[in-house]
Formats: structure tokens, sequence, C-alpha cells
């Protein structure tokens, strides 16, 4: 055993009390409260992606006339396809939904503001970088929705003023839709995404690291010391979640399991059309204003959010105290859920 | 900090010939300053012109195939009267007559396609309207956007032209597969309905299995 150890710290020379250190930072003690480790849950569900992305892409084949088919293959007759090809999907939900809560609950607690502006620009790149996943990811089956989706964002790029058609034709691979579209937005997905992510994700967490997340005592804690540790306690609660997600996801993956809808036509728009729920707001959006109105105002949003903490800490420069950062993010919630449950409700 | 890893030398100990960065600075290290700078600006400018290559990789070059295709006789559509034009993409195109005229101008030819995003508009016999599903886009019977984000925009023509009493019309000739096109060429060479469909226009057979070998 002891030659066992001495075989590694020769081998990788750092002392235990460094390596301790690096790893069992003292965990505040709100973040046994669920709604402050969310960020781990994406985190979580990035590695299922991953594991279960590179499964598919073995089978997977882009390009208009072998993907519908390799994915009804993967779902219809490789062994346990279904399973890996819906825990991908649900996965990819949770995850969006995770990166969702994740960041109201650093909004509404302040946790971006000063030293920690950065790392909000970090996770809103994190936020991006999931939603596009989730939107090329949605294309690569090829399906009528996935087809006039992929139609749709293609002609969102076409609407940014200058840029606009060379960005398309750069997406598109072309002036429309064409053979070689599925390749680009394979490439996306399966490469460019889970690169940027990773690099994204290690440096979200090193920020954390260097700063600590923002610490927050409230009234019922009563316990004498202010920290937990890391190792083991706050990694067996991290365990205890990633089962329970197993657990869901598996039930969600036999329960509703990822089908498939009908072929992509490039002749026929069906006449319902919708996109996945986390982009209602944008569909919504589109049909309230015309196109390079509604596509710039959105991109001027999303930017405004980017820059959040900036715009914050001016405001708390001149009005100290000030909770304008509450009302924005419940006006901007509230604006949100309304586009996203009016696209809900209706046909059109 | 985690502190020193492992037994690194110390600072003294290093031979520091990074020219610049001794005490006494002199000419040879300025030369010297000068030719690392000049190496370093050399990769980033041979990485900017891979950078550069990539792009041009990257960006399409091929322009969307059309051809003149050959519609009717004039004569064959009276006024007012109209056709349905079969392009090789398989989509039915309504080429109206709407004067006496025999010249080009006496024609035209609706696309489908909705100059806001792209989708495909459909006619809704019942209310004498295009409508288009993606954002609700509608248009009147001559193609011009009436309601919804399309509005002012209207539906494209597809250029036609008259020659010799002639009609003919300019559509792209390549496409995507449709379902439909996969139907016909596969009633057109007698192969299985489940067969994989096809690009390009000409009919092509190819079975289910030729797929799972490749
Ligand atoms: C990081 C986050 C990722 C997200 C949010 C994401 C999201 C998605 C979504 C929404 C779909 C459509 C699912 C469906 O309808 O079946 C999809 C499909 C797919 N993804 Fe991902 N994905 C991610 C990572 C990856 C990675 C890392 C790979 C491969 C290395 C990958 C490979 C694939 C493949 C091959 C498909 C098509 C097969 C299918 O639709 O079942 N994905 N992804
Ligand atoms: S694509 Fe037709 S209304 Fe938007």
């Amino acid at each position: 055993m002891s030659r066992l150890r001495d075989f590694f710290s020769e081998r990788v020379p750092v002392s235990p009390e460094t390596m301790r250190e690096l790893t069992n930072e003292p965990v505040p003690n709100h973040l046994k409260r669920w709604w402050f480790a969310l960020g781990g849950t994406p985190a979580y569900l990035f590695i299922i992606m991953i594991v279960t992305g590179i499964l598919l892409a073995c089978y997977y084949q882009p390009g208009p006339t072998t993907a519908y088919q390799s994915v009804r293959y993967i779902t219809e007759e490789v062994a346990f396809g279904w399973y890996i090809r819906s825990l991908h999907k649900w996965s990819a939900t949770f995850m969006v939904a995770g990166v969702i809560l994740h960041q109201l609950r650093v909004f509404f607690t302040g946790a971006y503001r000063r030293p920690r502006e950065l790392n909000w620009m970090i996770g809103m790149g994190l936020l991006v970088s999931t939603l596009v996943g989730g939107f090329t990811g949605y294309s690569l089956v090829y399906e009528q929705l996935s087809f006039w989706g992929a139609t749709v964002a293609s002609n969102i790029a076409d609407s940014v003023p200058v840029l606009g058609g060379f960005l398309k034709r750069m997406l598109l691979a072309g002036e429309s839709y064409n053979q070689h579209t599925l390749s680009r937005f394979f490439v996306i997905h399966a490469a460019l995404m889970p690169t940027l992510m990773v690099l994204l994700l290690v440096l979200h967490i090193a920020m954390v690291r260097m700063h600590g997340v923002t610490e927050f005592r409230f009234p019922d804690d009563t316990s004498e010391k202010r920290y937990f540790n890391f190792v083991p306690d706050h990694l067996f609660s991290e365990i205890i979640v990633g089962l329970l997600l197993m657990i869901v996801l598996s039930t969600l993956a036999v329960a509703l399991p990822a089908e498939m809808g009908p072929m992509a036509d490039p002749l026929t728009t069906p006449e319902v059309i919708k996109p996945e729920w986390y982009f209602y707001v944008s569909f919504r959006w589109l049909k309230l204003f015309p196109a390079t109105v509604a596509v710039l105002s959105m991109g001027f949003i999303v930017f405004l959010f980017f820059l959040w903490p900036l715009i914050d800490g001016l405001i708390r420069r001149r009005w100290p105290g000030s909770e304008a950062s509450m009302y924005v993010g419940a006006v901007t919630v509230l604006t949100i859920i309304a586009l996203t449950v009016w696209e809900a409700v209706v046909a059109h | 900090m985690a502190g020193k890893i492992g037994s690194e030398p110390d600072r003294e100990d290093r031979d520091d010939k990074t020219p610049g960065s001794s005490a006494e600075p002199s000419r040879r290290d300025a030369l010297g300053m000068a030719l690392n700078t000049g190496v370093a600006l050399s990769l980033g400018a041979s990485y900017g012109v891979l950078g550069g290559y990539a792009v041009t990789y990257l960006y399409p070059t091929q322009r969307q195939q059309k051809a003149w295709l050959f519609v009717s006789q004039v004569s064959a559509i009276a006024s007012g009267g109209q056709l349905k034009f079969q392009a090789p993409s398989g989509a039915a195109i309504a080429v109206a007559r709407i004067a006496e005229g025999s010249s080009a101008e006496s024609f035209i030819a609706l696309s489908s396609t909705c100059p806001h995003m792209g989708c495909q508009v459909y006619w809704e016999s019942a209310k004498q309207r295009f409508f288009c599903p993606c954002h609700n886009g509608v248009f009147n019977a001559h193609g011009e956007g009436i309601e919804g984000p399309p509005k002012g925009q209207n539906l494209a023509h597809y250029p036609v032209k008259v020659e010799n009493g002639l009609l003919f019309i300019e559509v792209p000739t390549e496409s995507l597969p449709t379902e439909r096109k996969r139907m016909a060429s596969a009633a057109s060479c007698g192969c299985d309905k489940r067969k994989l469909p096809v690009l390009q226009n000409e009919p092509q057979c190819q079975t289910e299995d030729d797929h799972e070998q490749a």
C-alpha cells in the first residue's frame, strides 16, 4: 500500500496538503439549500450529454438523404438506441431548464455583483451555447420541424443588417438549405459547441474557486460554523442529485421516449409549427415585429443582459443600495413567461 | 497559492538569454528583440492566412443552379386562366395569365416561399388568401403581403419569358429530396417504396439495404 503511495507521490509530486486544499474548499452553509447549488445540475447533465452524444454519433449520418433514416435506425433498431437517444434529448431539456434556474438564482440574489461580473458574462456564454446546442441538435433529426426551424433560423441571421447575408450563407453552406447544410449543423452541434462549453465551464468553475461563492446567511441557520466541507459532504449531496436525475431521466425515457415526427419536406411547411419550448419567446417575438426590428431587438436585449453586472454597477454607484435589478428582473421574467404561455396556448 | 510544485531551481539560477530582459540593454539586445518580434508576428500572420483560407473554404461559391424551362404555348392559357407547372424540385407553381397580351408581362408565376423567413405559404381558398403558418403572414391573391410580419413585402415572382409564342419559366434545377419526389422516382424506376429519397432530379434507385451497408 505504502509502496503504491510512494510510486504515485514520486510521479505526481504534489503534496497531500496542496491536494486537499485544491479539492476541498470550504462551502458556505447556504449551499445546503438546493436552490443555491443549482449550478452543479447542468454540469452533471453536460457529462450525460457528452456520453450519450458520442454514442449517438456512432450511428448518426448527417445529410438530407441519410439523417432521418439514421435517427430512425437508432430509435427503432439499435439495441437501447431509444434509451440513449431519449436520455440525450431529456438531458438537453433539463439542461436548458437547469441553466435558466441557476441563472435566475444568481440574478435575484445579486451574486453577479463586483467582483464577479466576468463570471456572469462567462455564464451568459454558457447559456447561449446551450441554446445553440439545443437548436442545432434538434435540426439534426431532419424532421419537418427541424427543417423549418433551421430555415427560419438562417433567415434570422439574414435579417441582421450588413453581415446577414454572409452569416446565412456560412450557416447553410449555400443560398438555401442544401445537401451540405446538415454537416455544418452537426459540426456546430457535436464539435464546436461542446468544445466551447468545456472551455467556458473550466473558466466558470475556476472563477468560482478564485472568488468563492457569494455568502449568504439565513436567519434560520443556527449552526455555529459557517462552512462545511466540499469533500465529502457536498460531494455526497451532488451524488444524490446525480442519482435522482438518472432516475428521473430514465423514467422519462421510458414514459415519453424521443419520437420521430414526419420527415422534412422542403415543399410544405406544416400548418402548425412550433420550436422547442425554450424558443417560444423568440418565436412569438418574431410574430410581433417586422423581421429586422425583431432580430435586432432580441440581440440587443441579450447584449444588455450580458452587460447587466456593469449596468447594475453604474446604477448602484449613482443610487447606492438600489434594487433596480429586482424590478428589471421581475419585468423580464414575467414578460418571458407571458410570451411563452401565449405561444403555448395558441396554434398560430 | 498552491506554492512551488516539486523542487524548482531559484530565479538566480536561470540562464537569462531573452534579449532585453537583462539589466543593461545593448544594441545586440535591441536586434534580438526585433528578431523575436518579427518571428512572433510572422507566426501570427501565417495563422491569419490560415484563418482567411478557412473562411474561403467554408464560404459557399456554388450559386443555385437555375434553368429556363418550357411551360406551355402562350395560346394554351386563356386570359384570367392558370396552369400548374411542375418544377424539378417537385413544387407545383401556378402560372397565371393576367392579361390578354402575349408578352411575358401578361403572365405571373408566384413563388410560395414567404419573404419573411422562408417558410412555404399555402392557399386558403375560403379566405382567398395565402397564409404562412410560421409567423402568421397573410398575402392576397396577387401575392402582396397584407398582414403579419411580411406586411408590405410580396411573394417573389419566378422570371418568365415568351419566345416564339412559347412560355418559359426560370426555376432552380436542383433541390433537396422530398417525400413526394421519392415516391415519384420509386414509381418510375420500380423499386421499393421505402427506399431512400434521392438527391438531384434524376431517378436513381437506392434501397434501404444499400443504406445499411453504407
Ligand atoms: C452540450 C450540450 C448538448 C445539447 C444541449 C444537445 C442537445 C441535443 C438535442 C436537443 C438533440 C435532438 C434530440 C432528438 O430529437 O433526438 C440532439 C441530437 C444529437 N446530438 Fe446532442 N446535445 C449536446 C451535446 C452533444 C454532443 C457532445 C454530441 C456528440 C459528440 C451530440 C451528438 C448528437 C447527435 C448525433 C444527435 C442526433 C441524434 C438524435 O437526434 O437522436 N450532442 N442533441
Ligand atoms: S416565414 Fe412567413 S411569416 Fe415568417
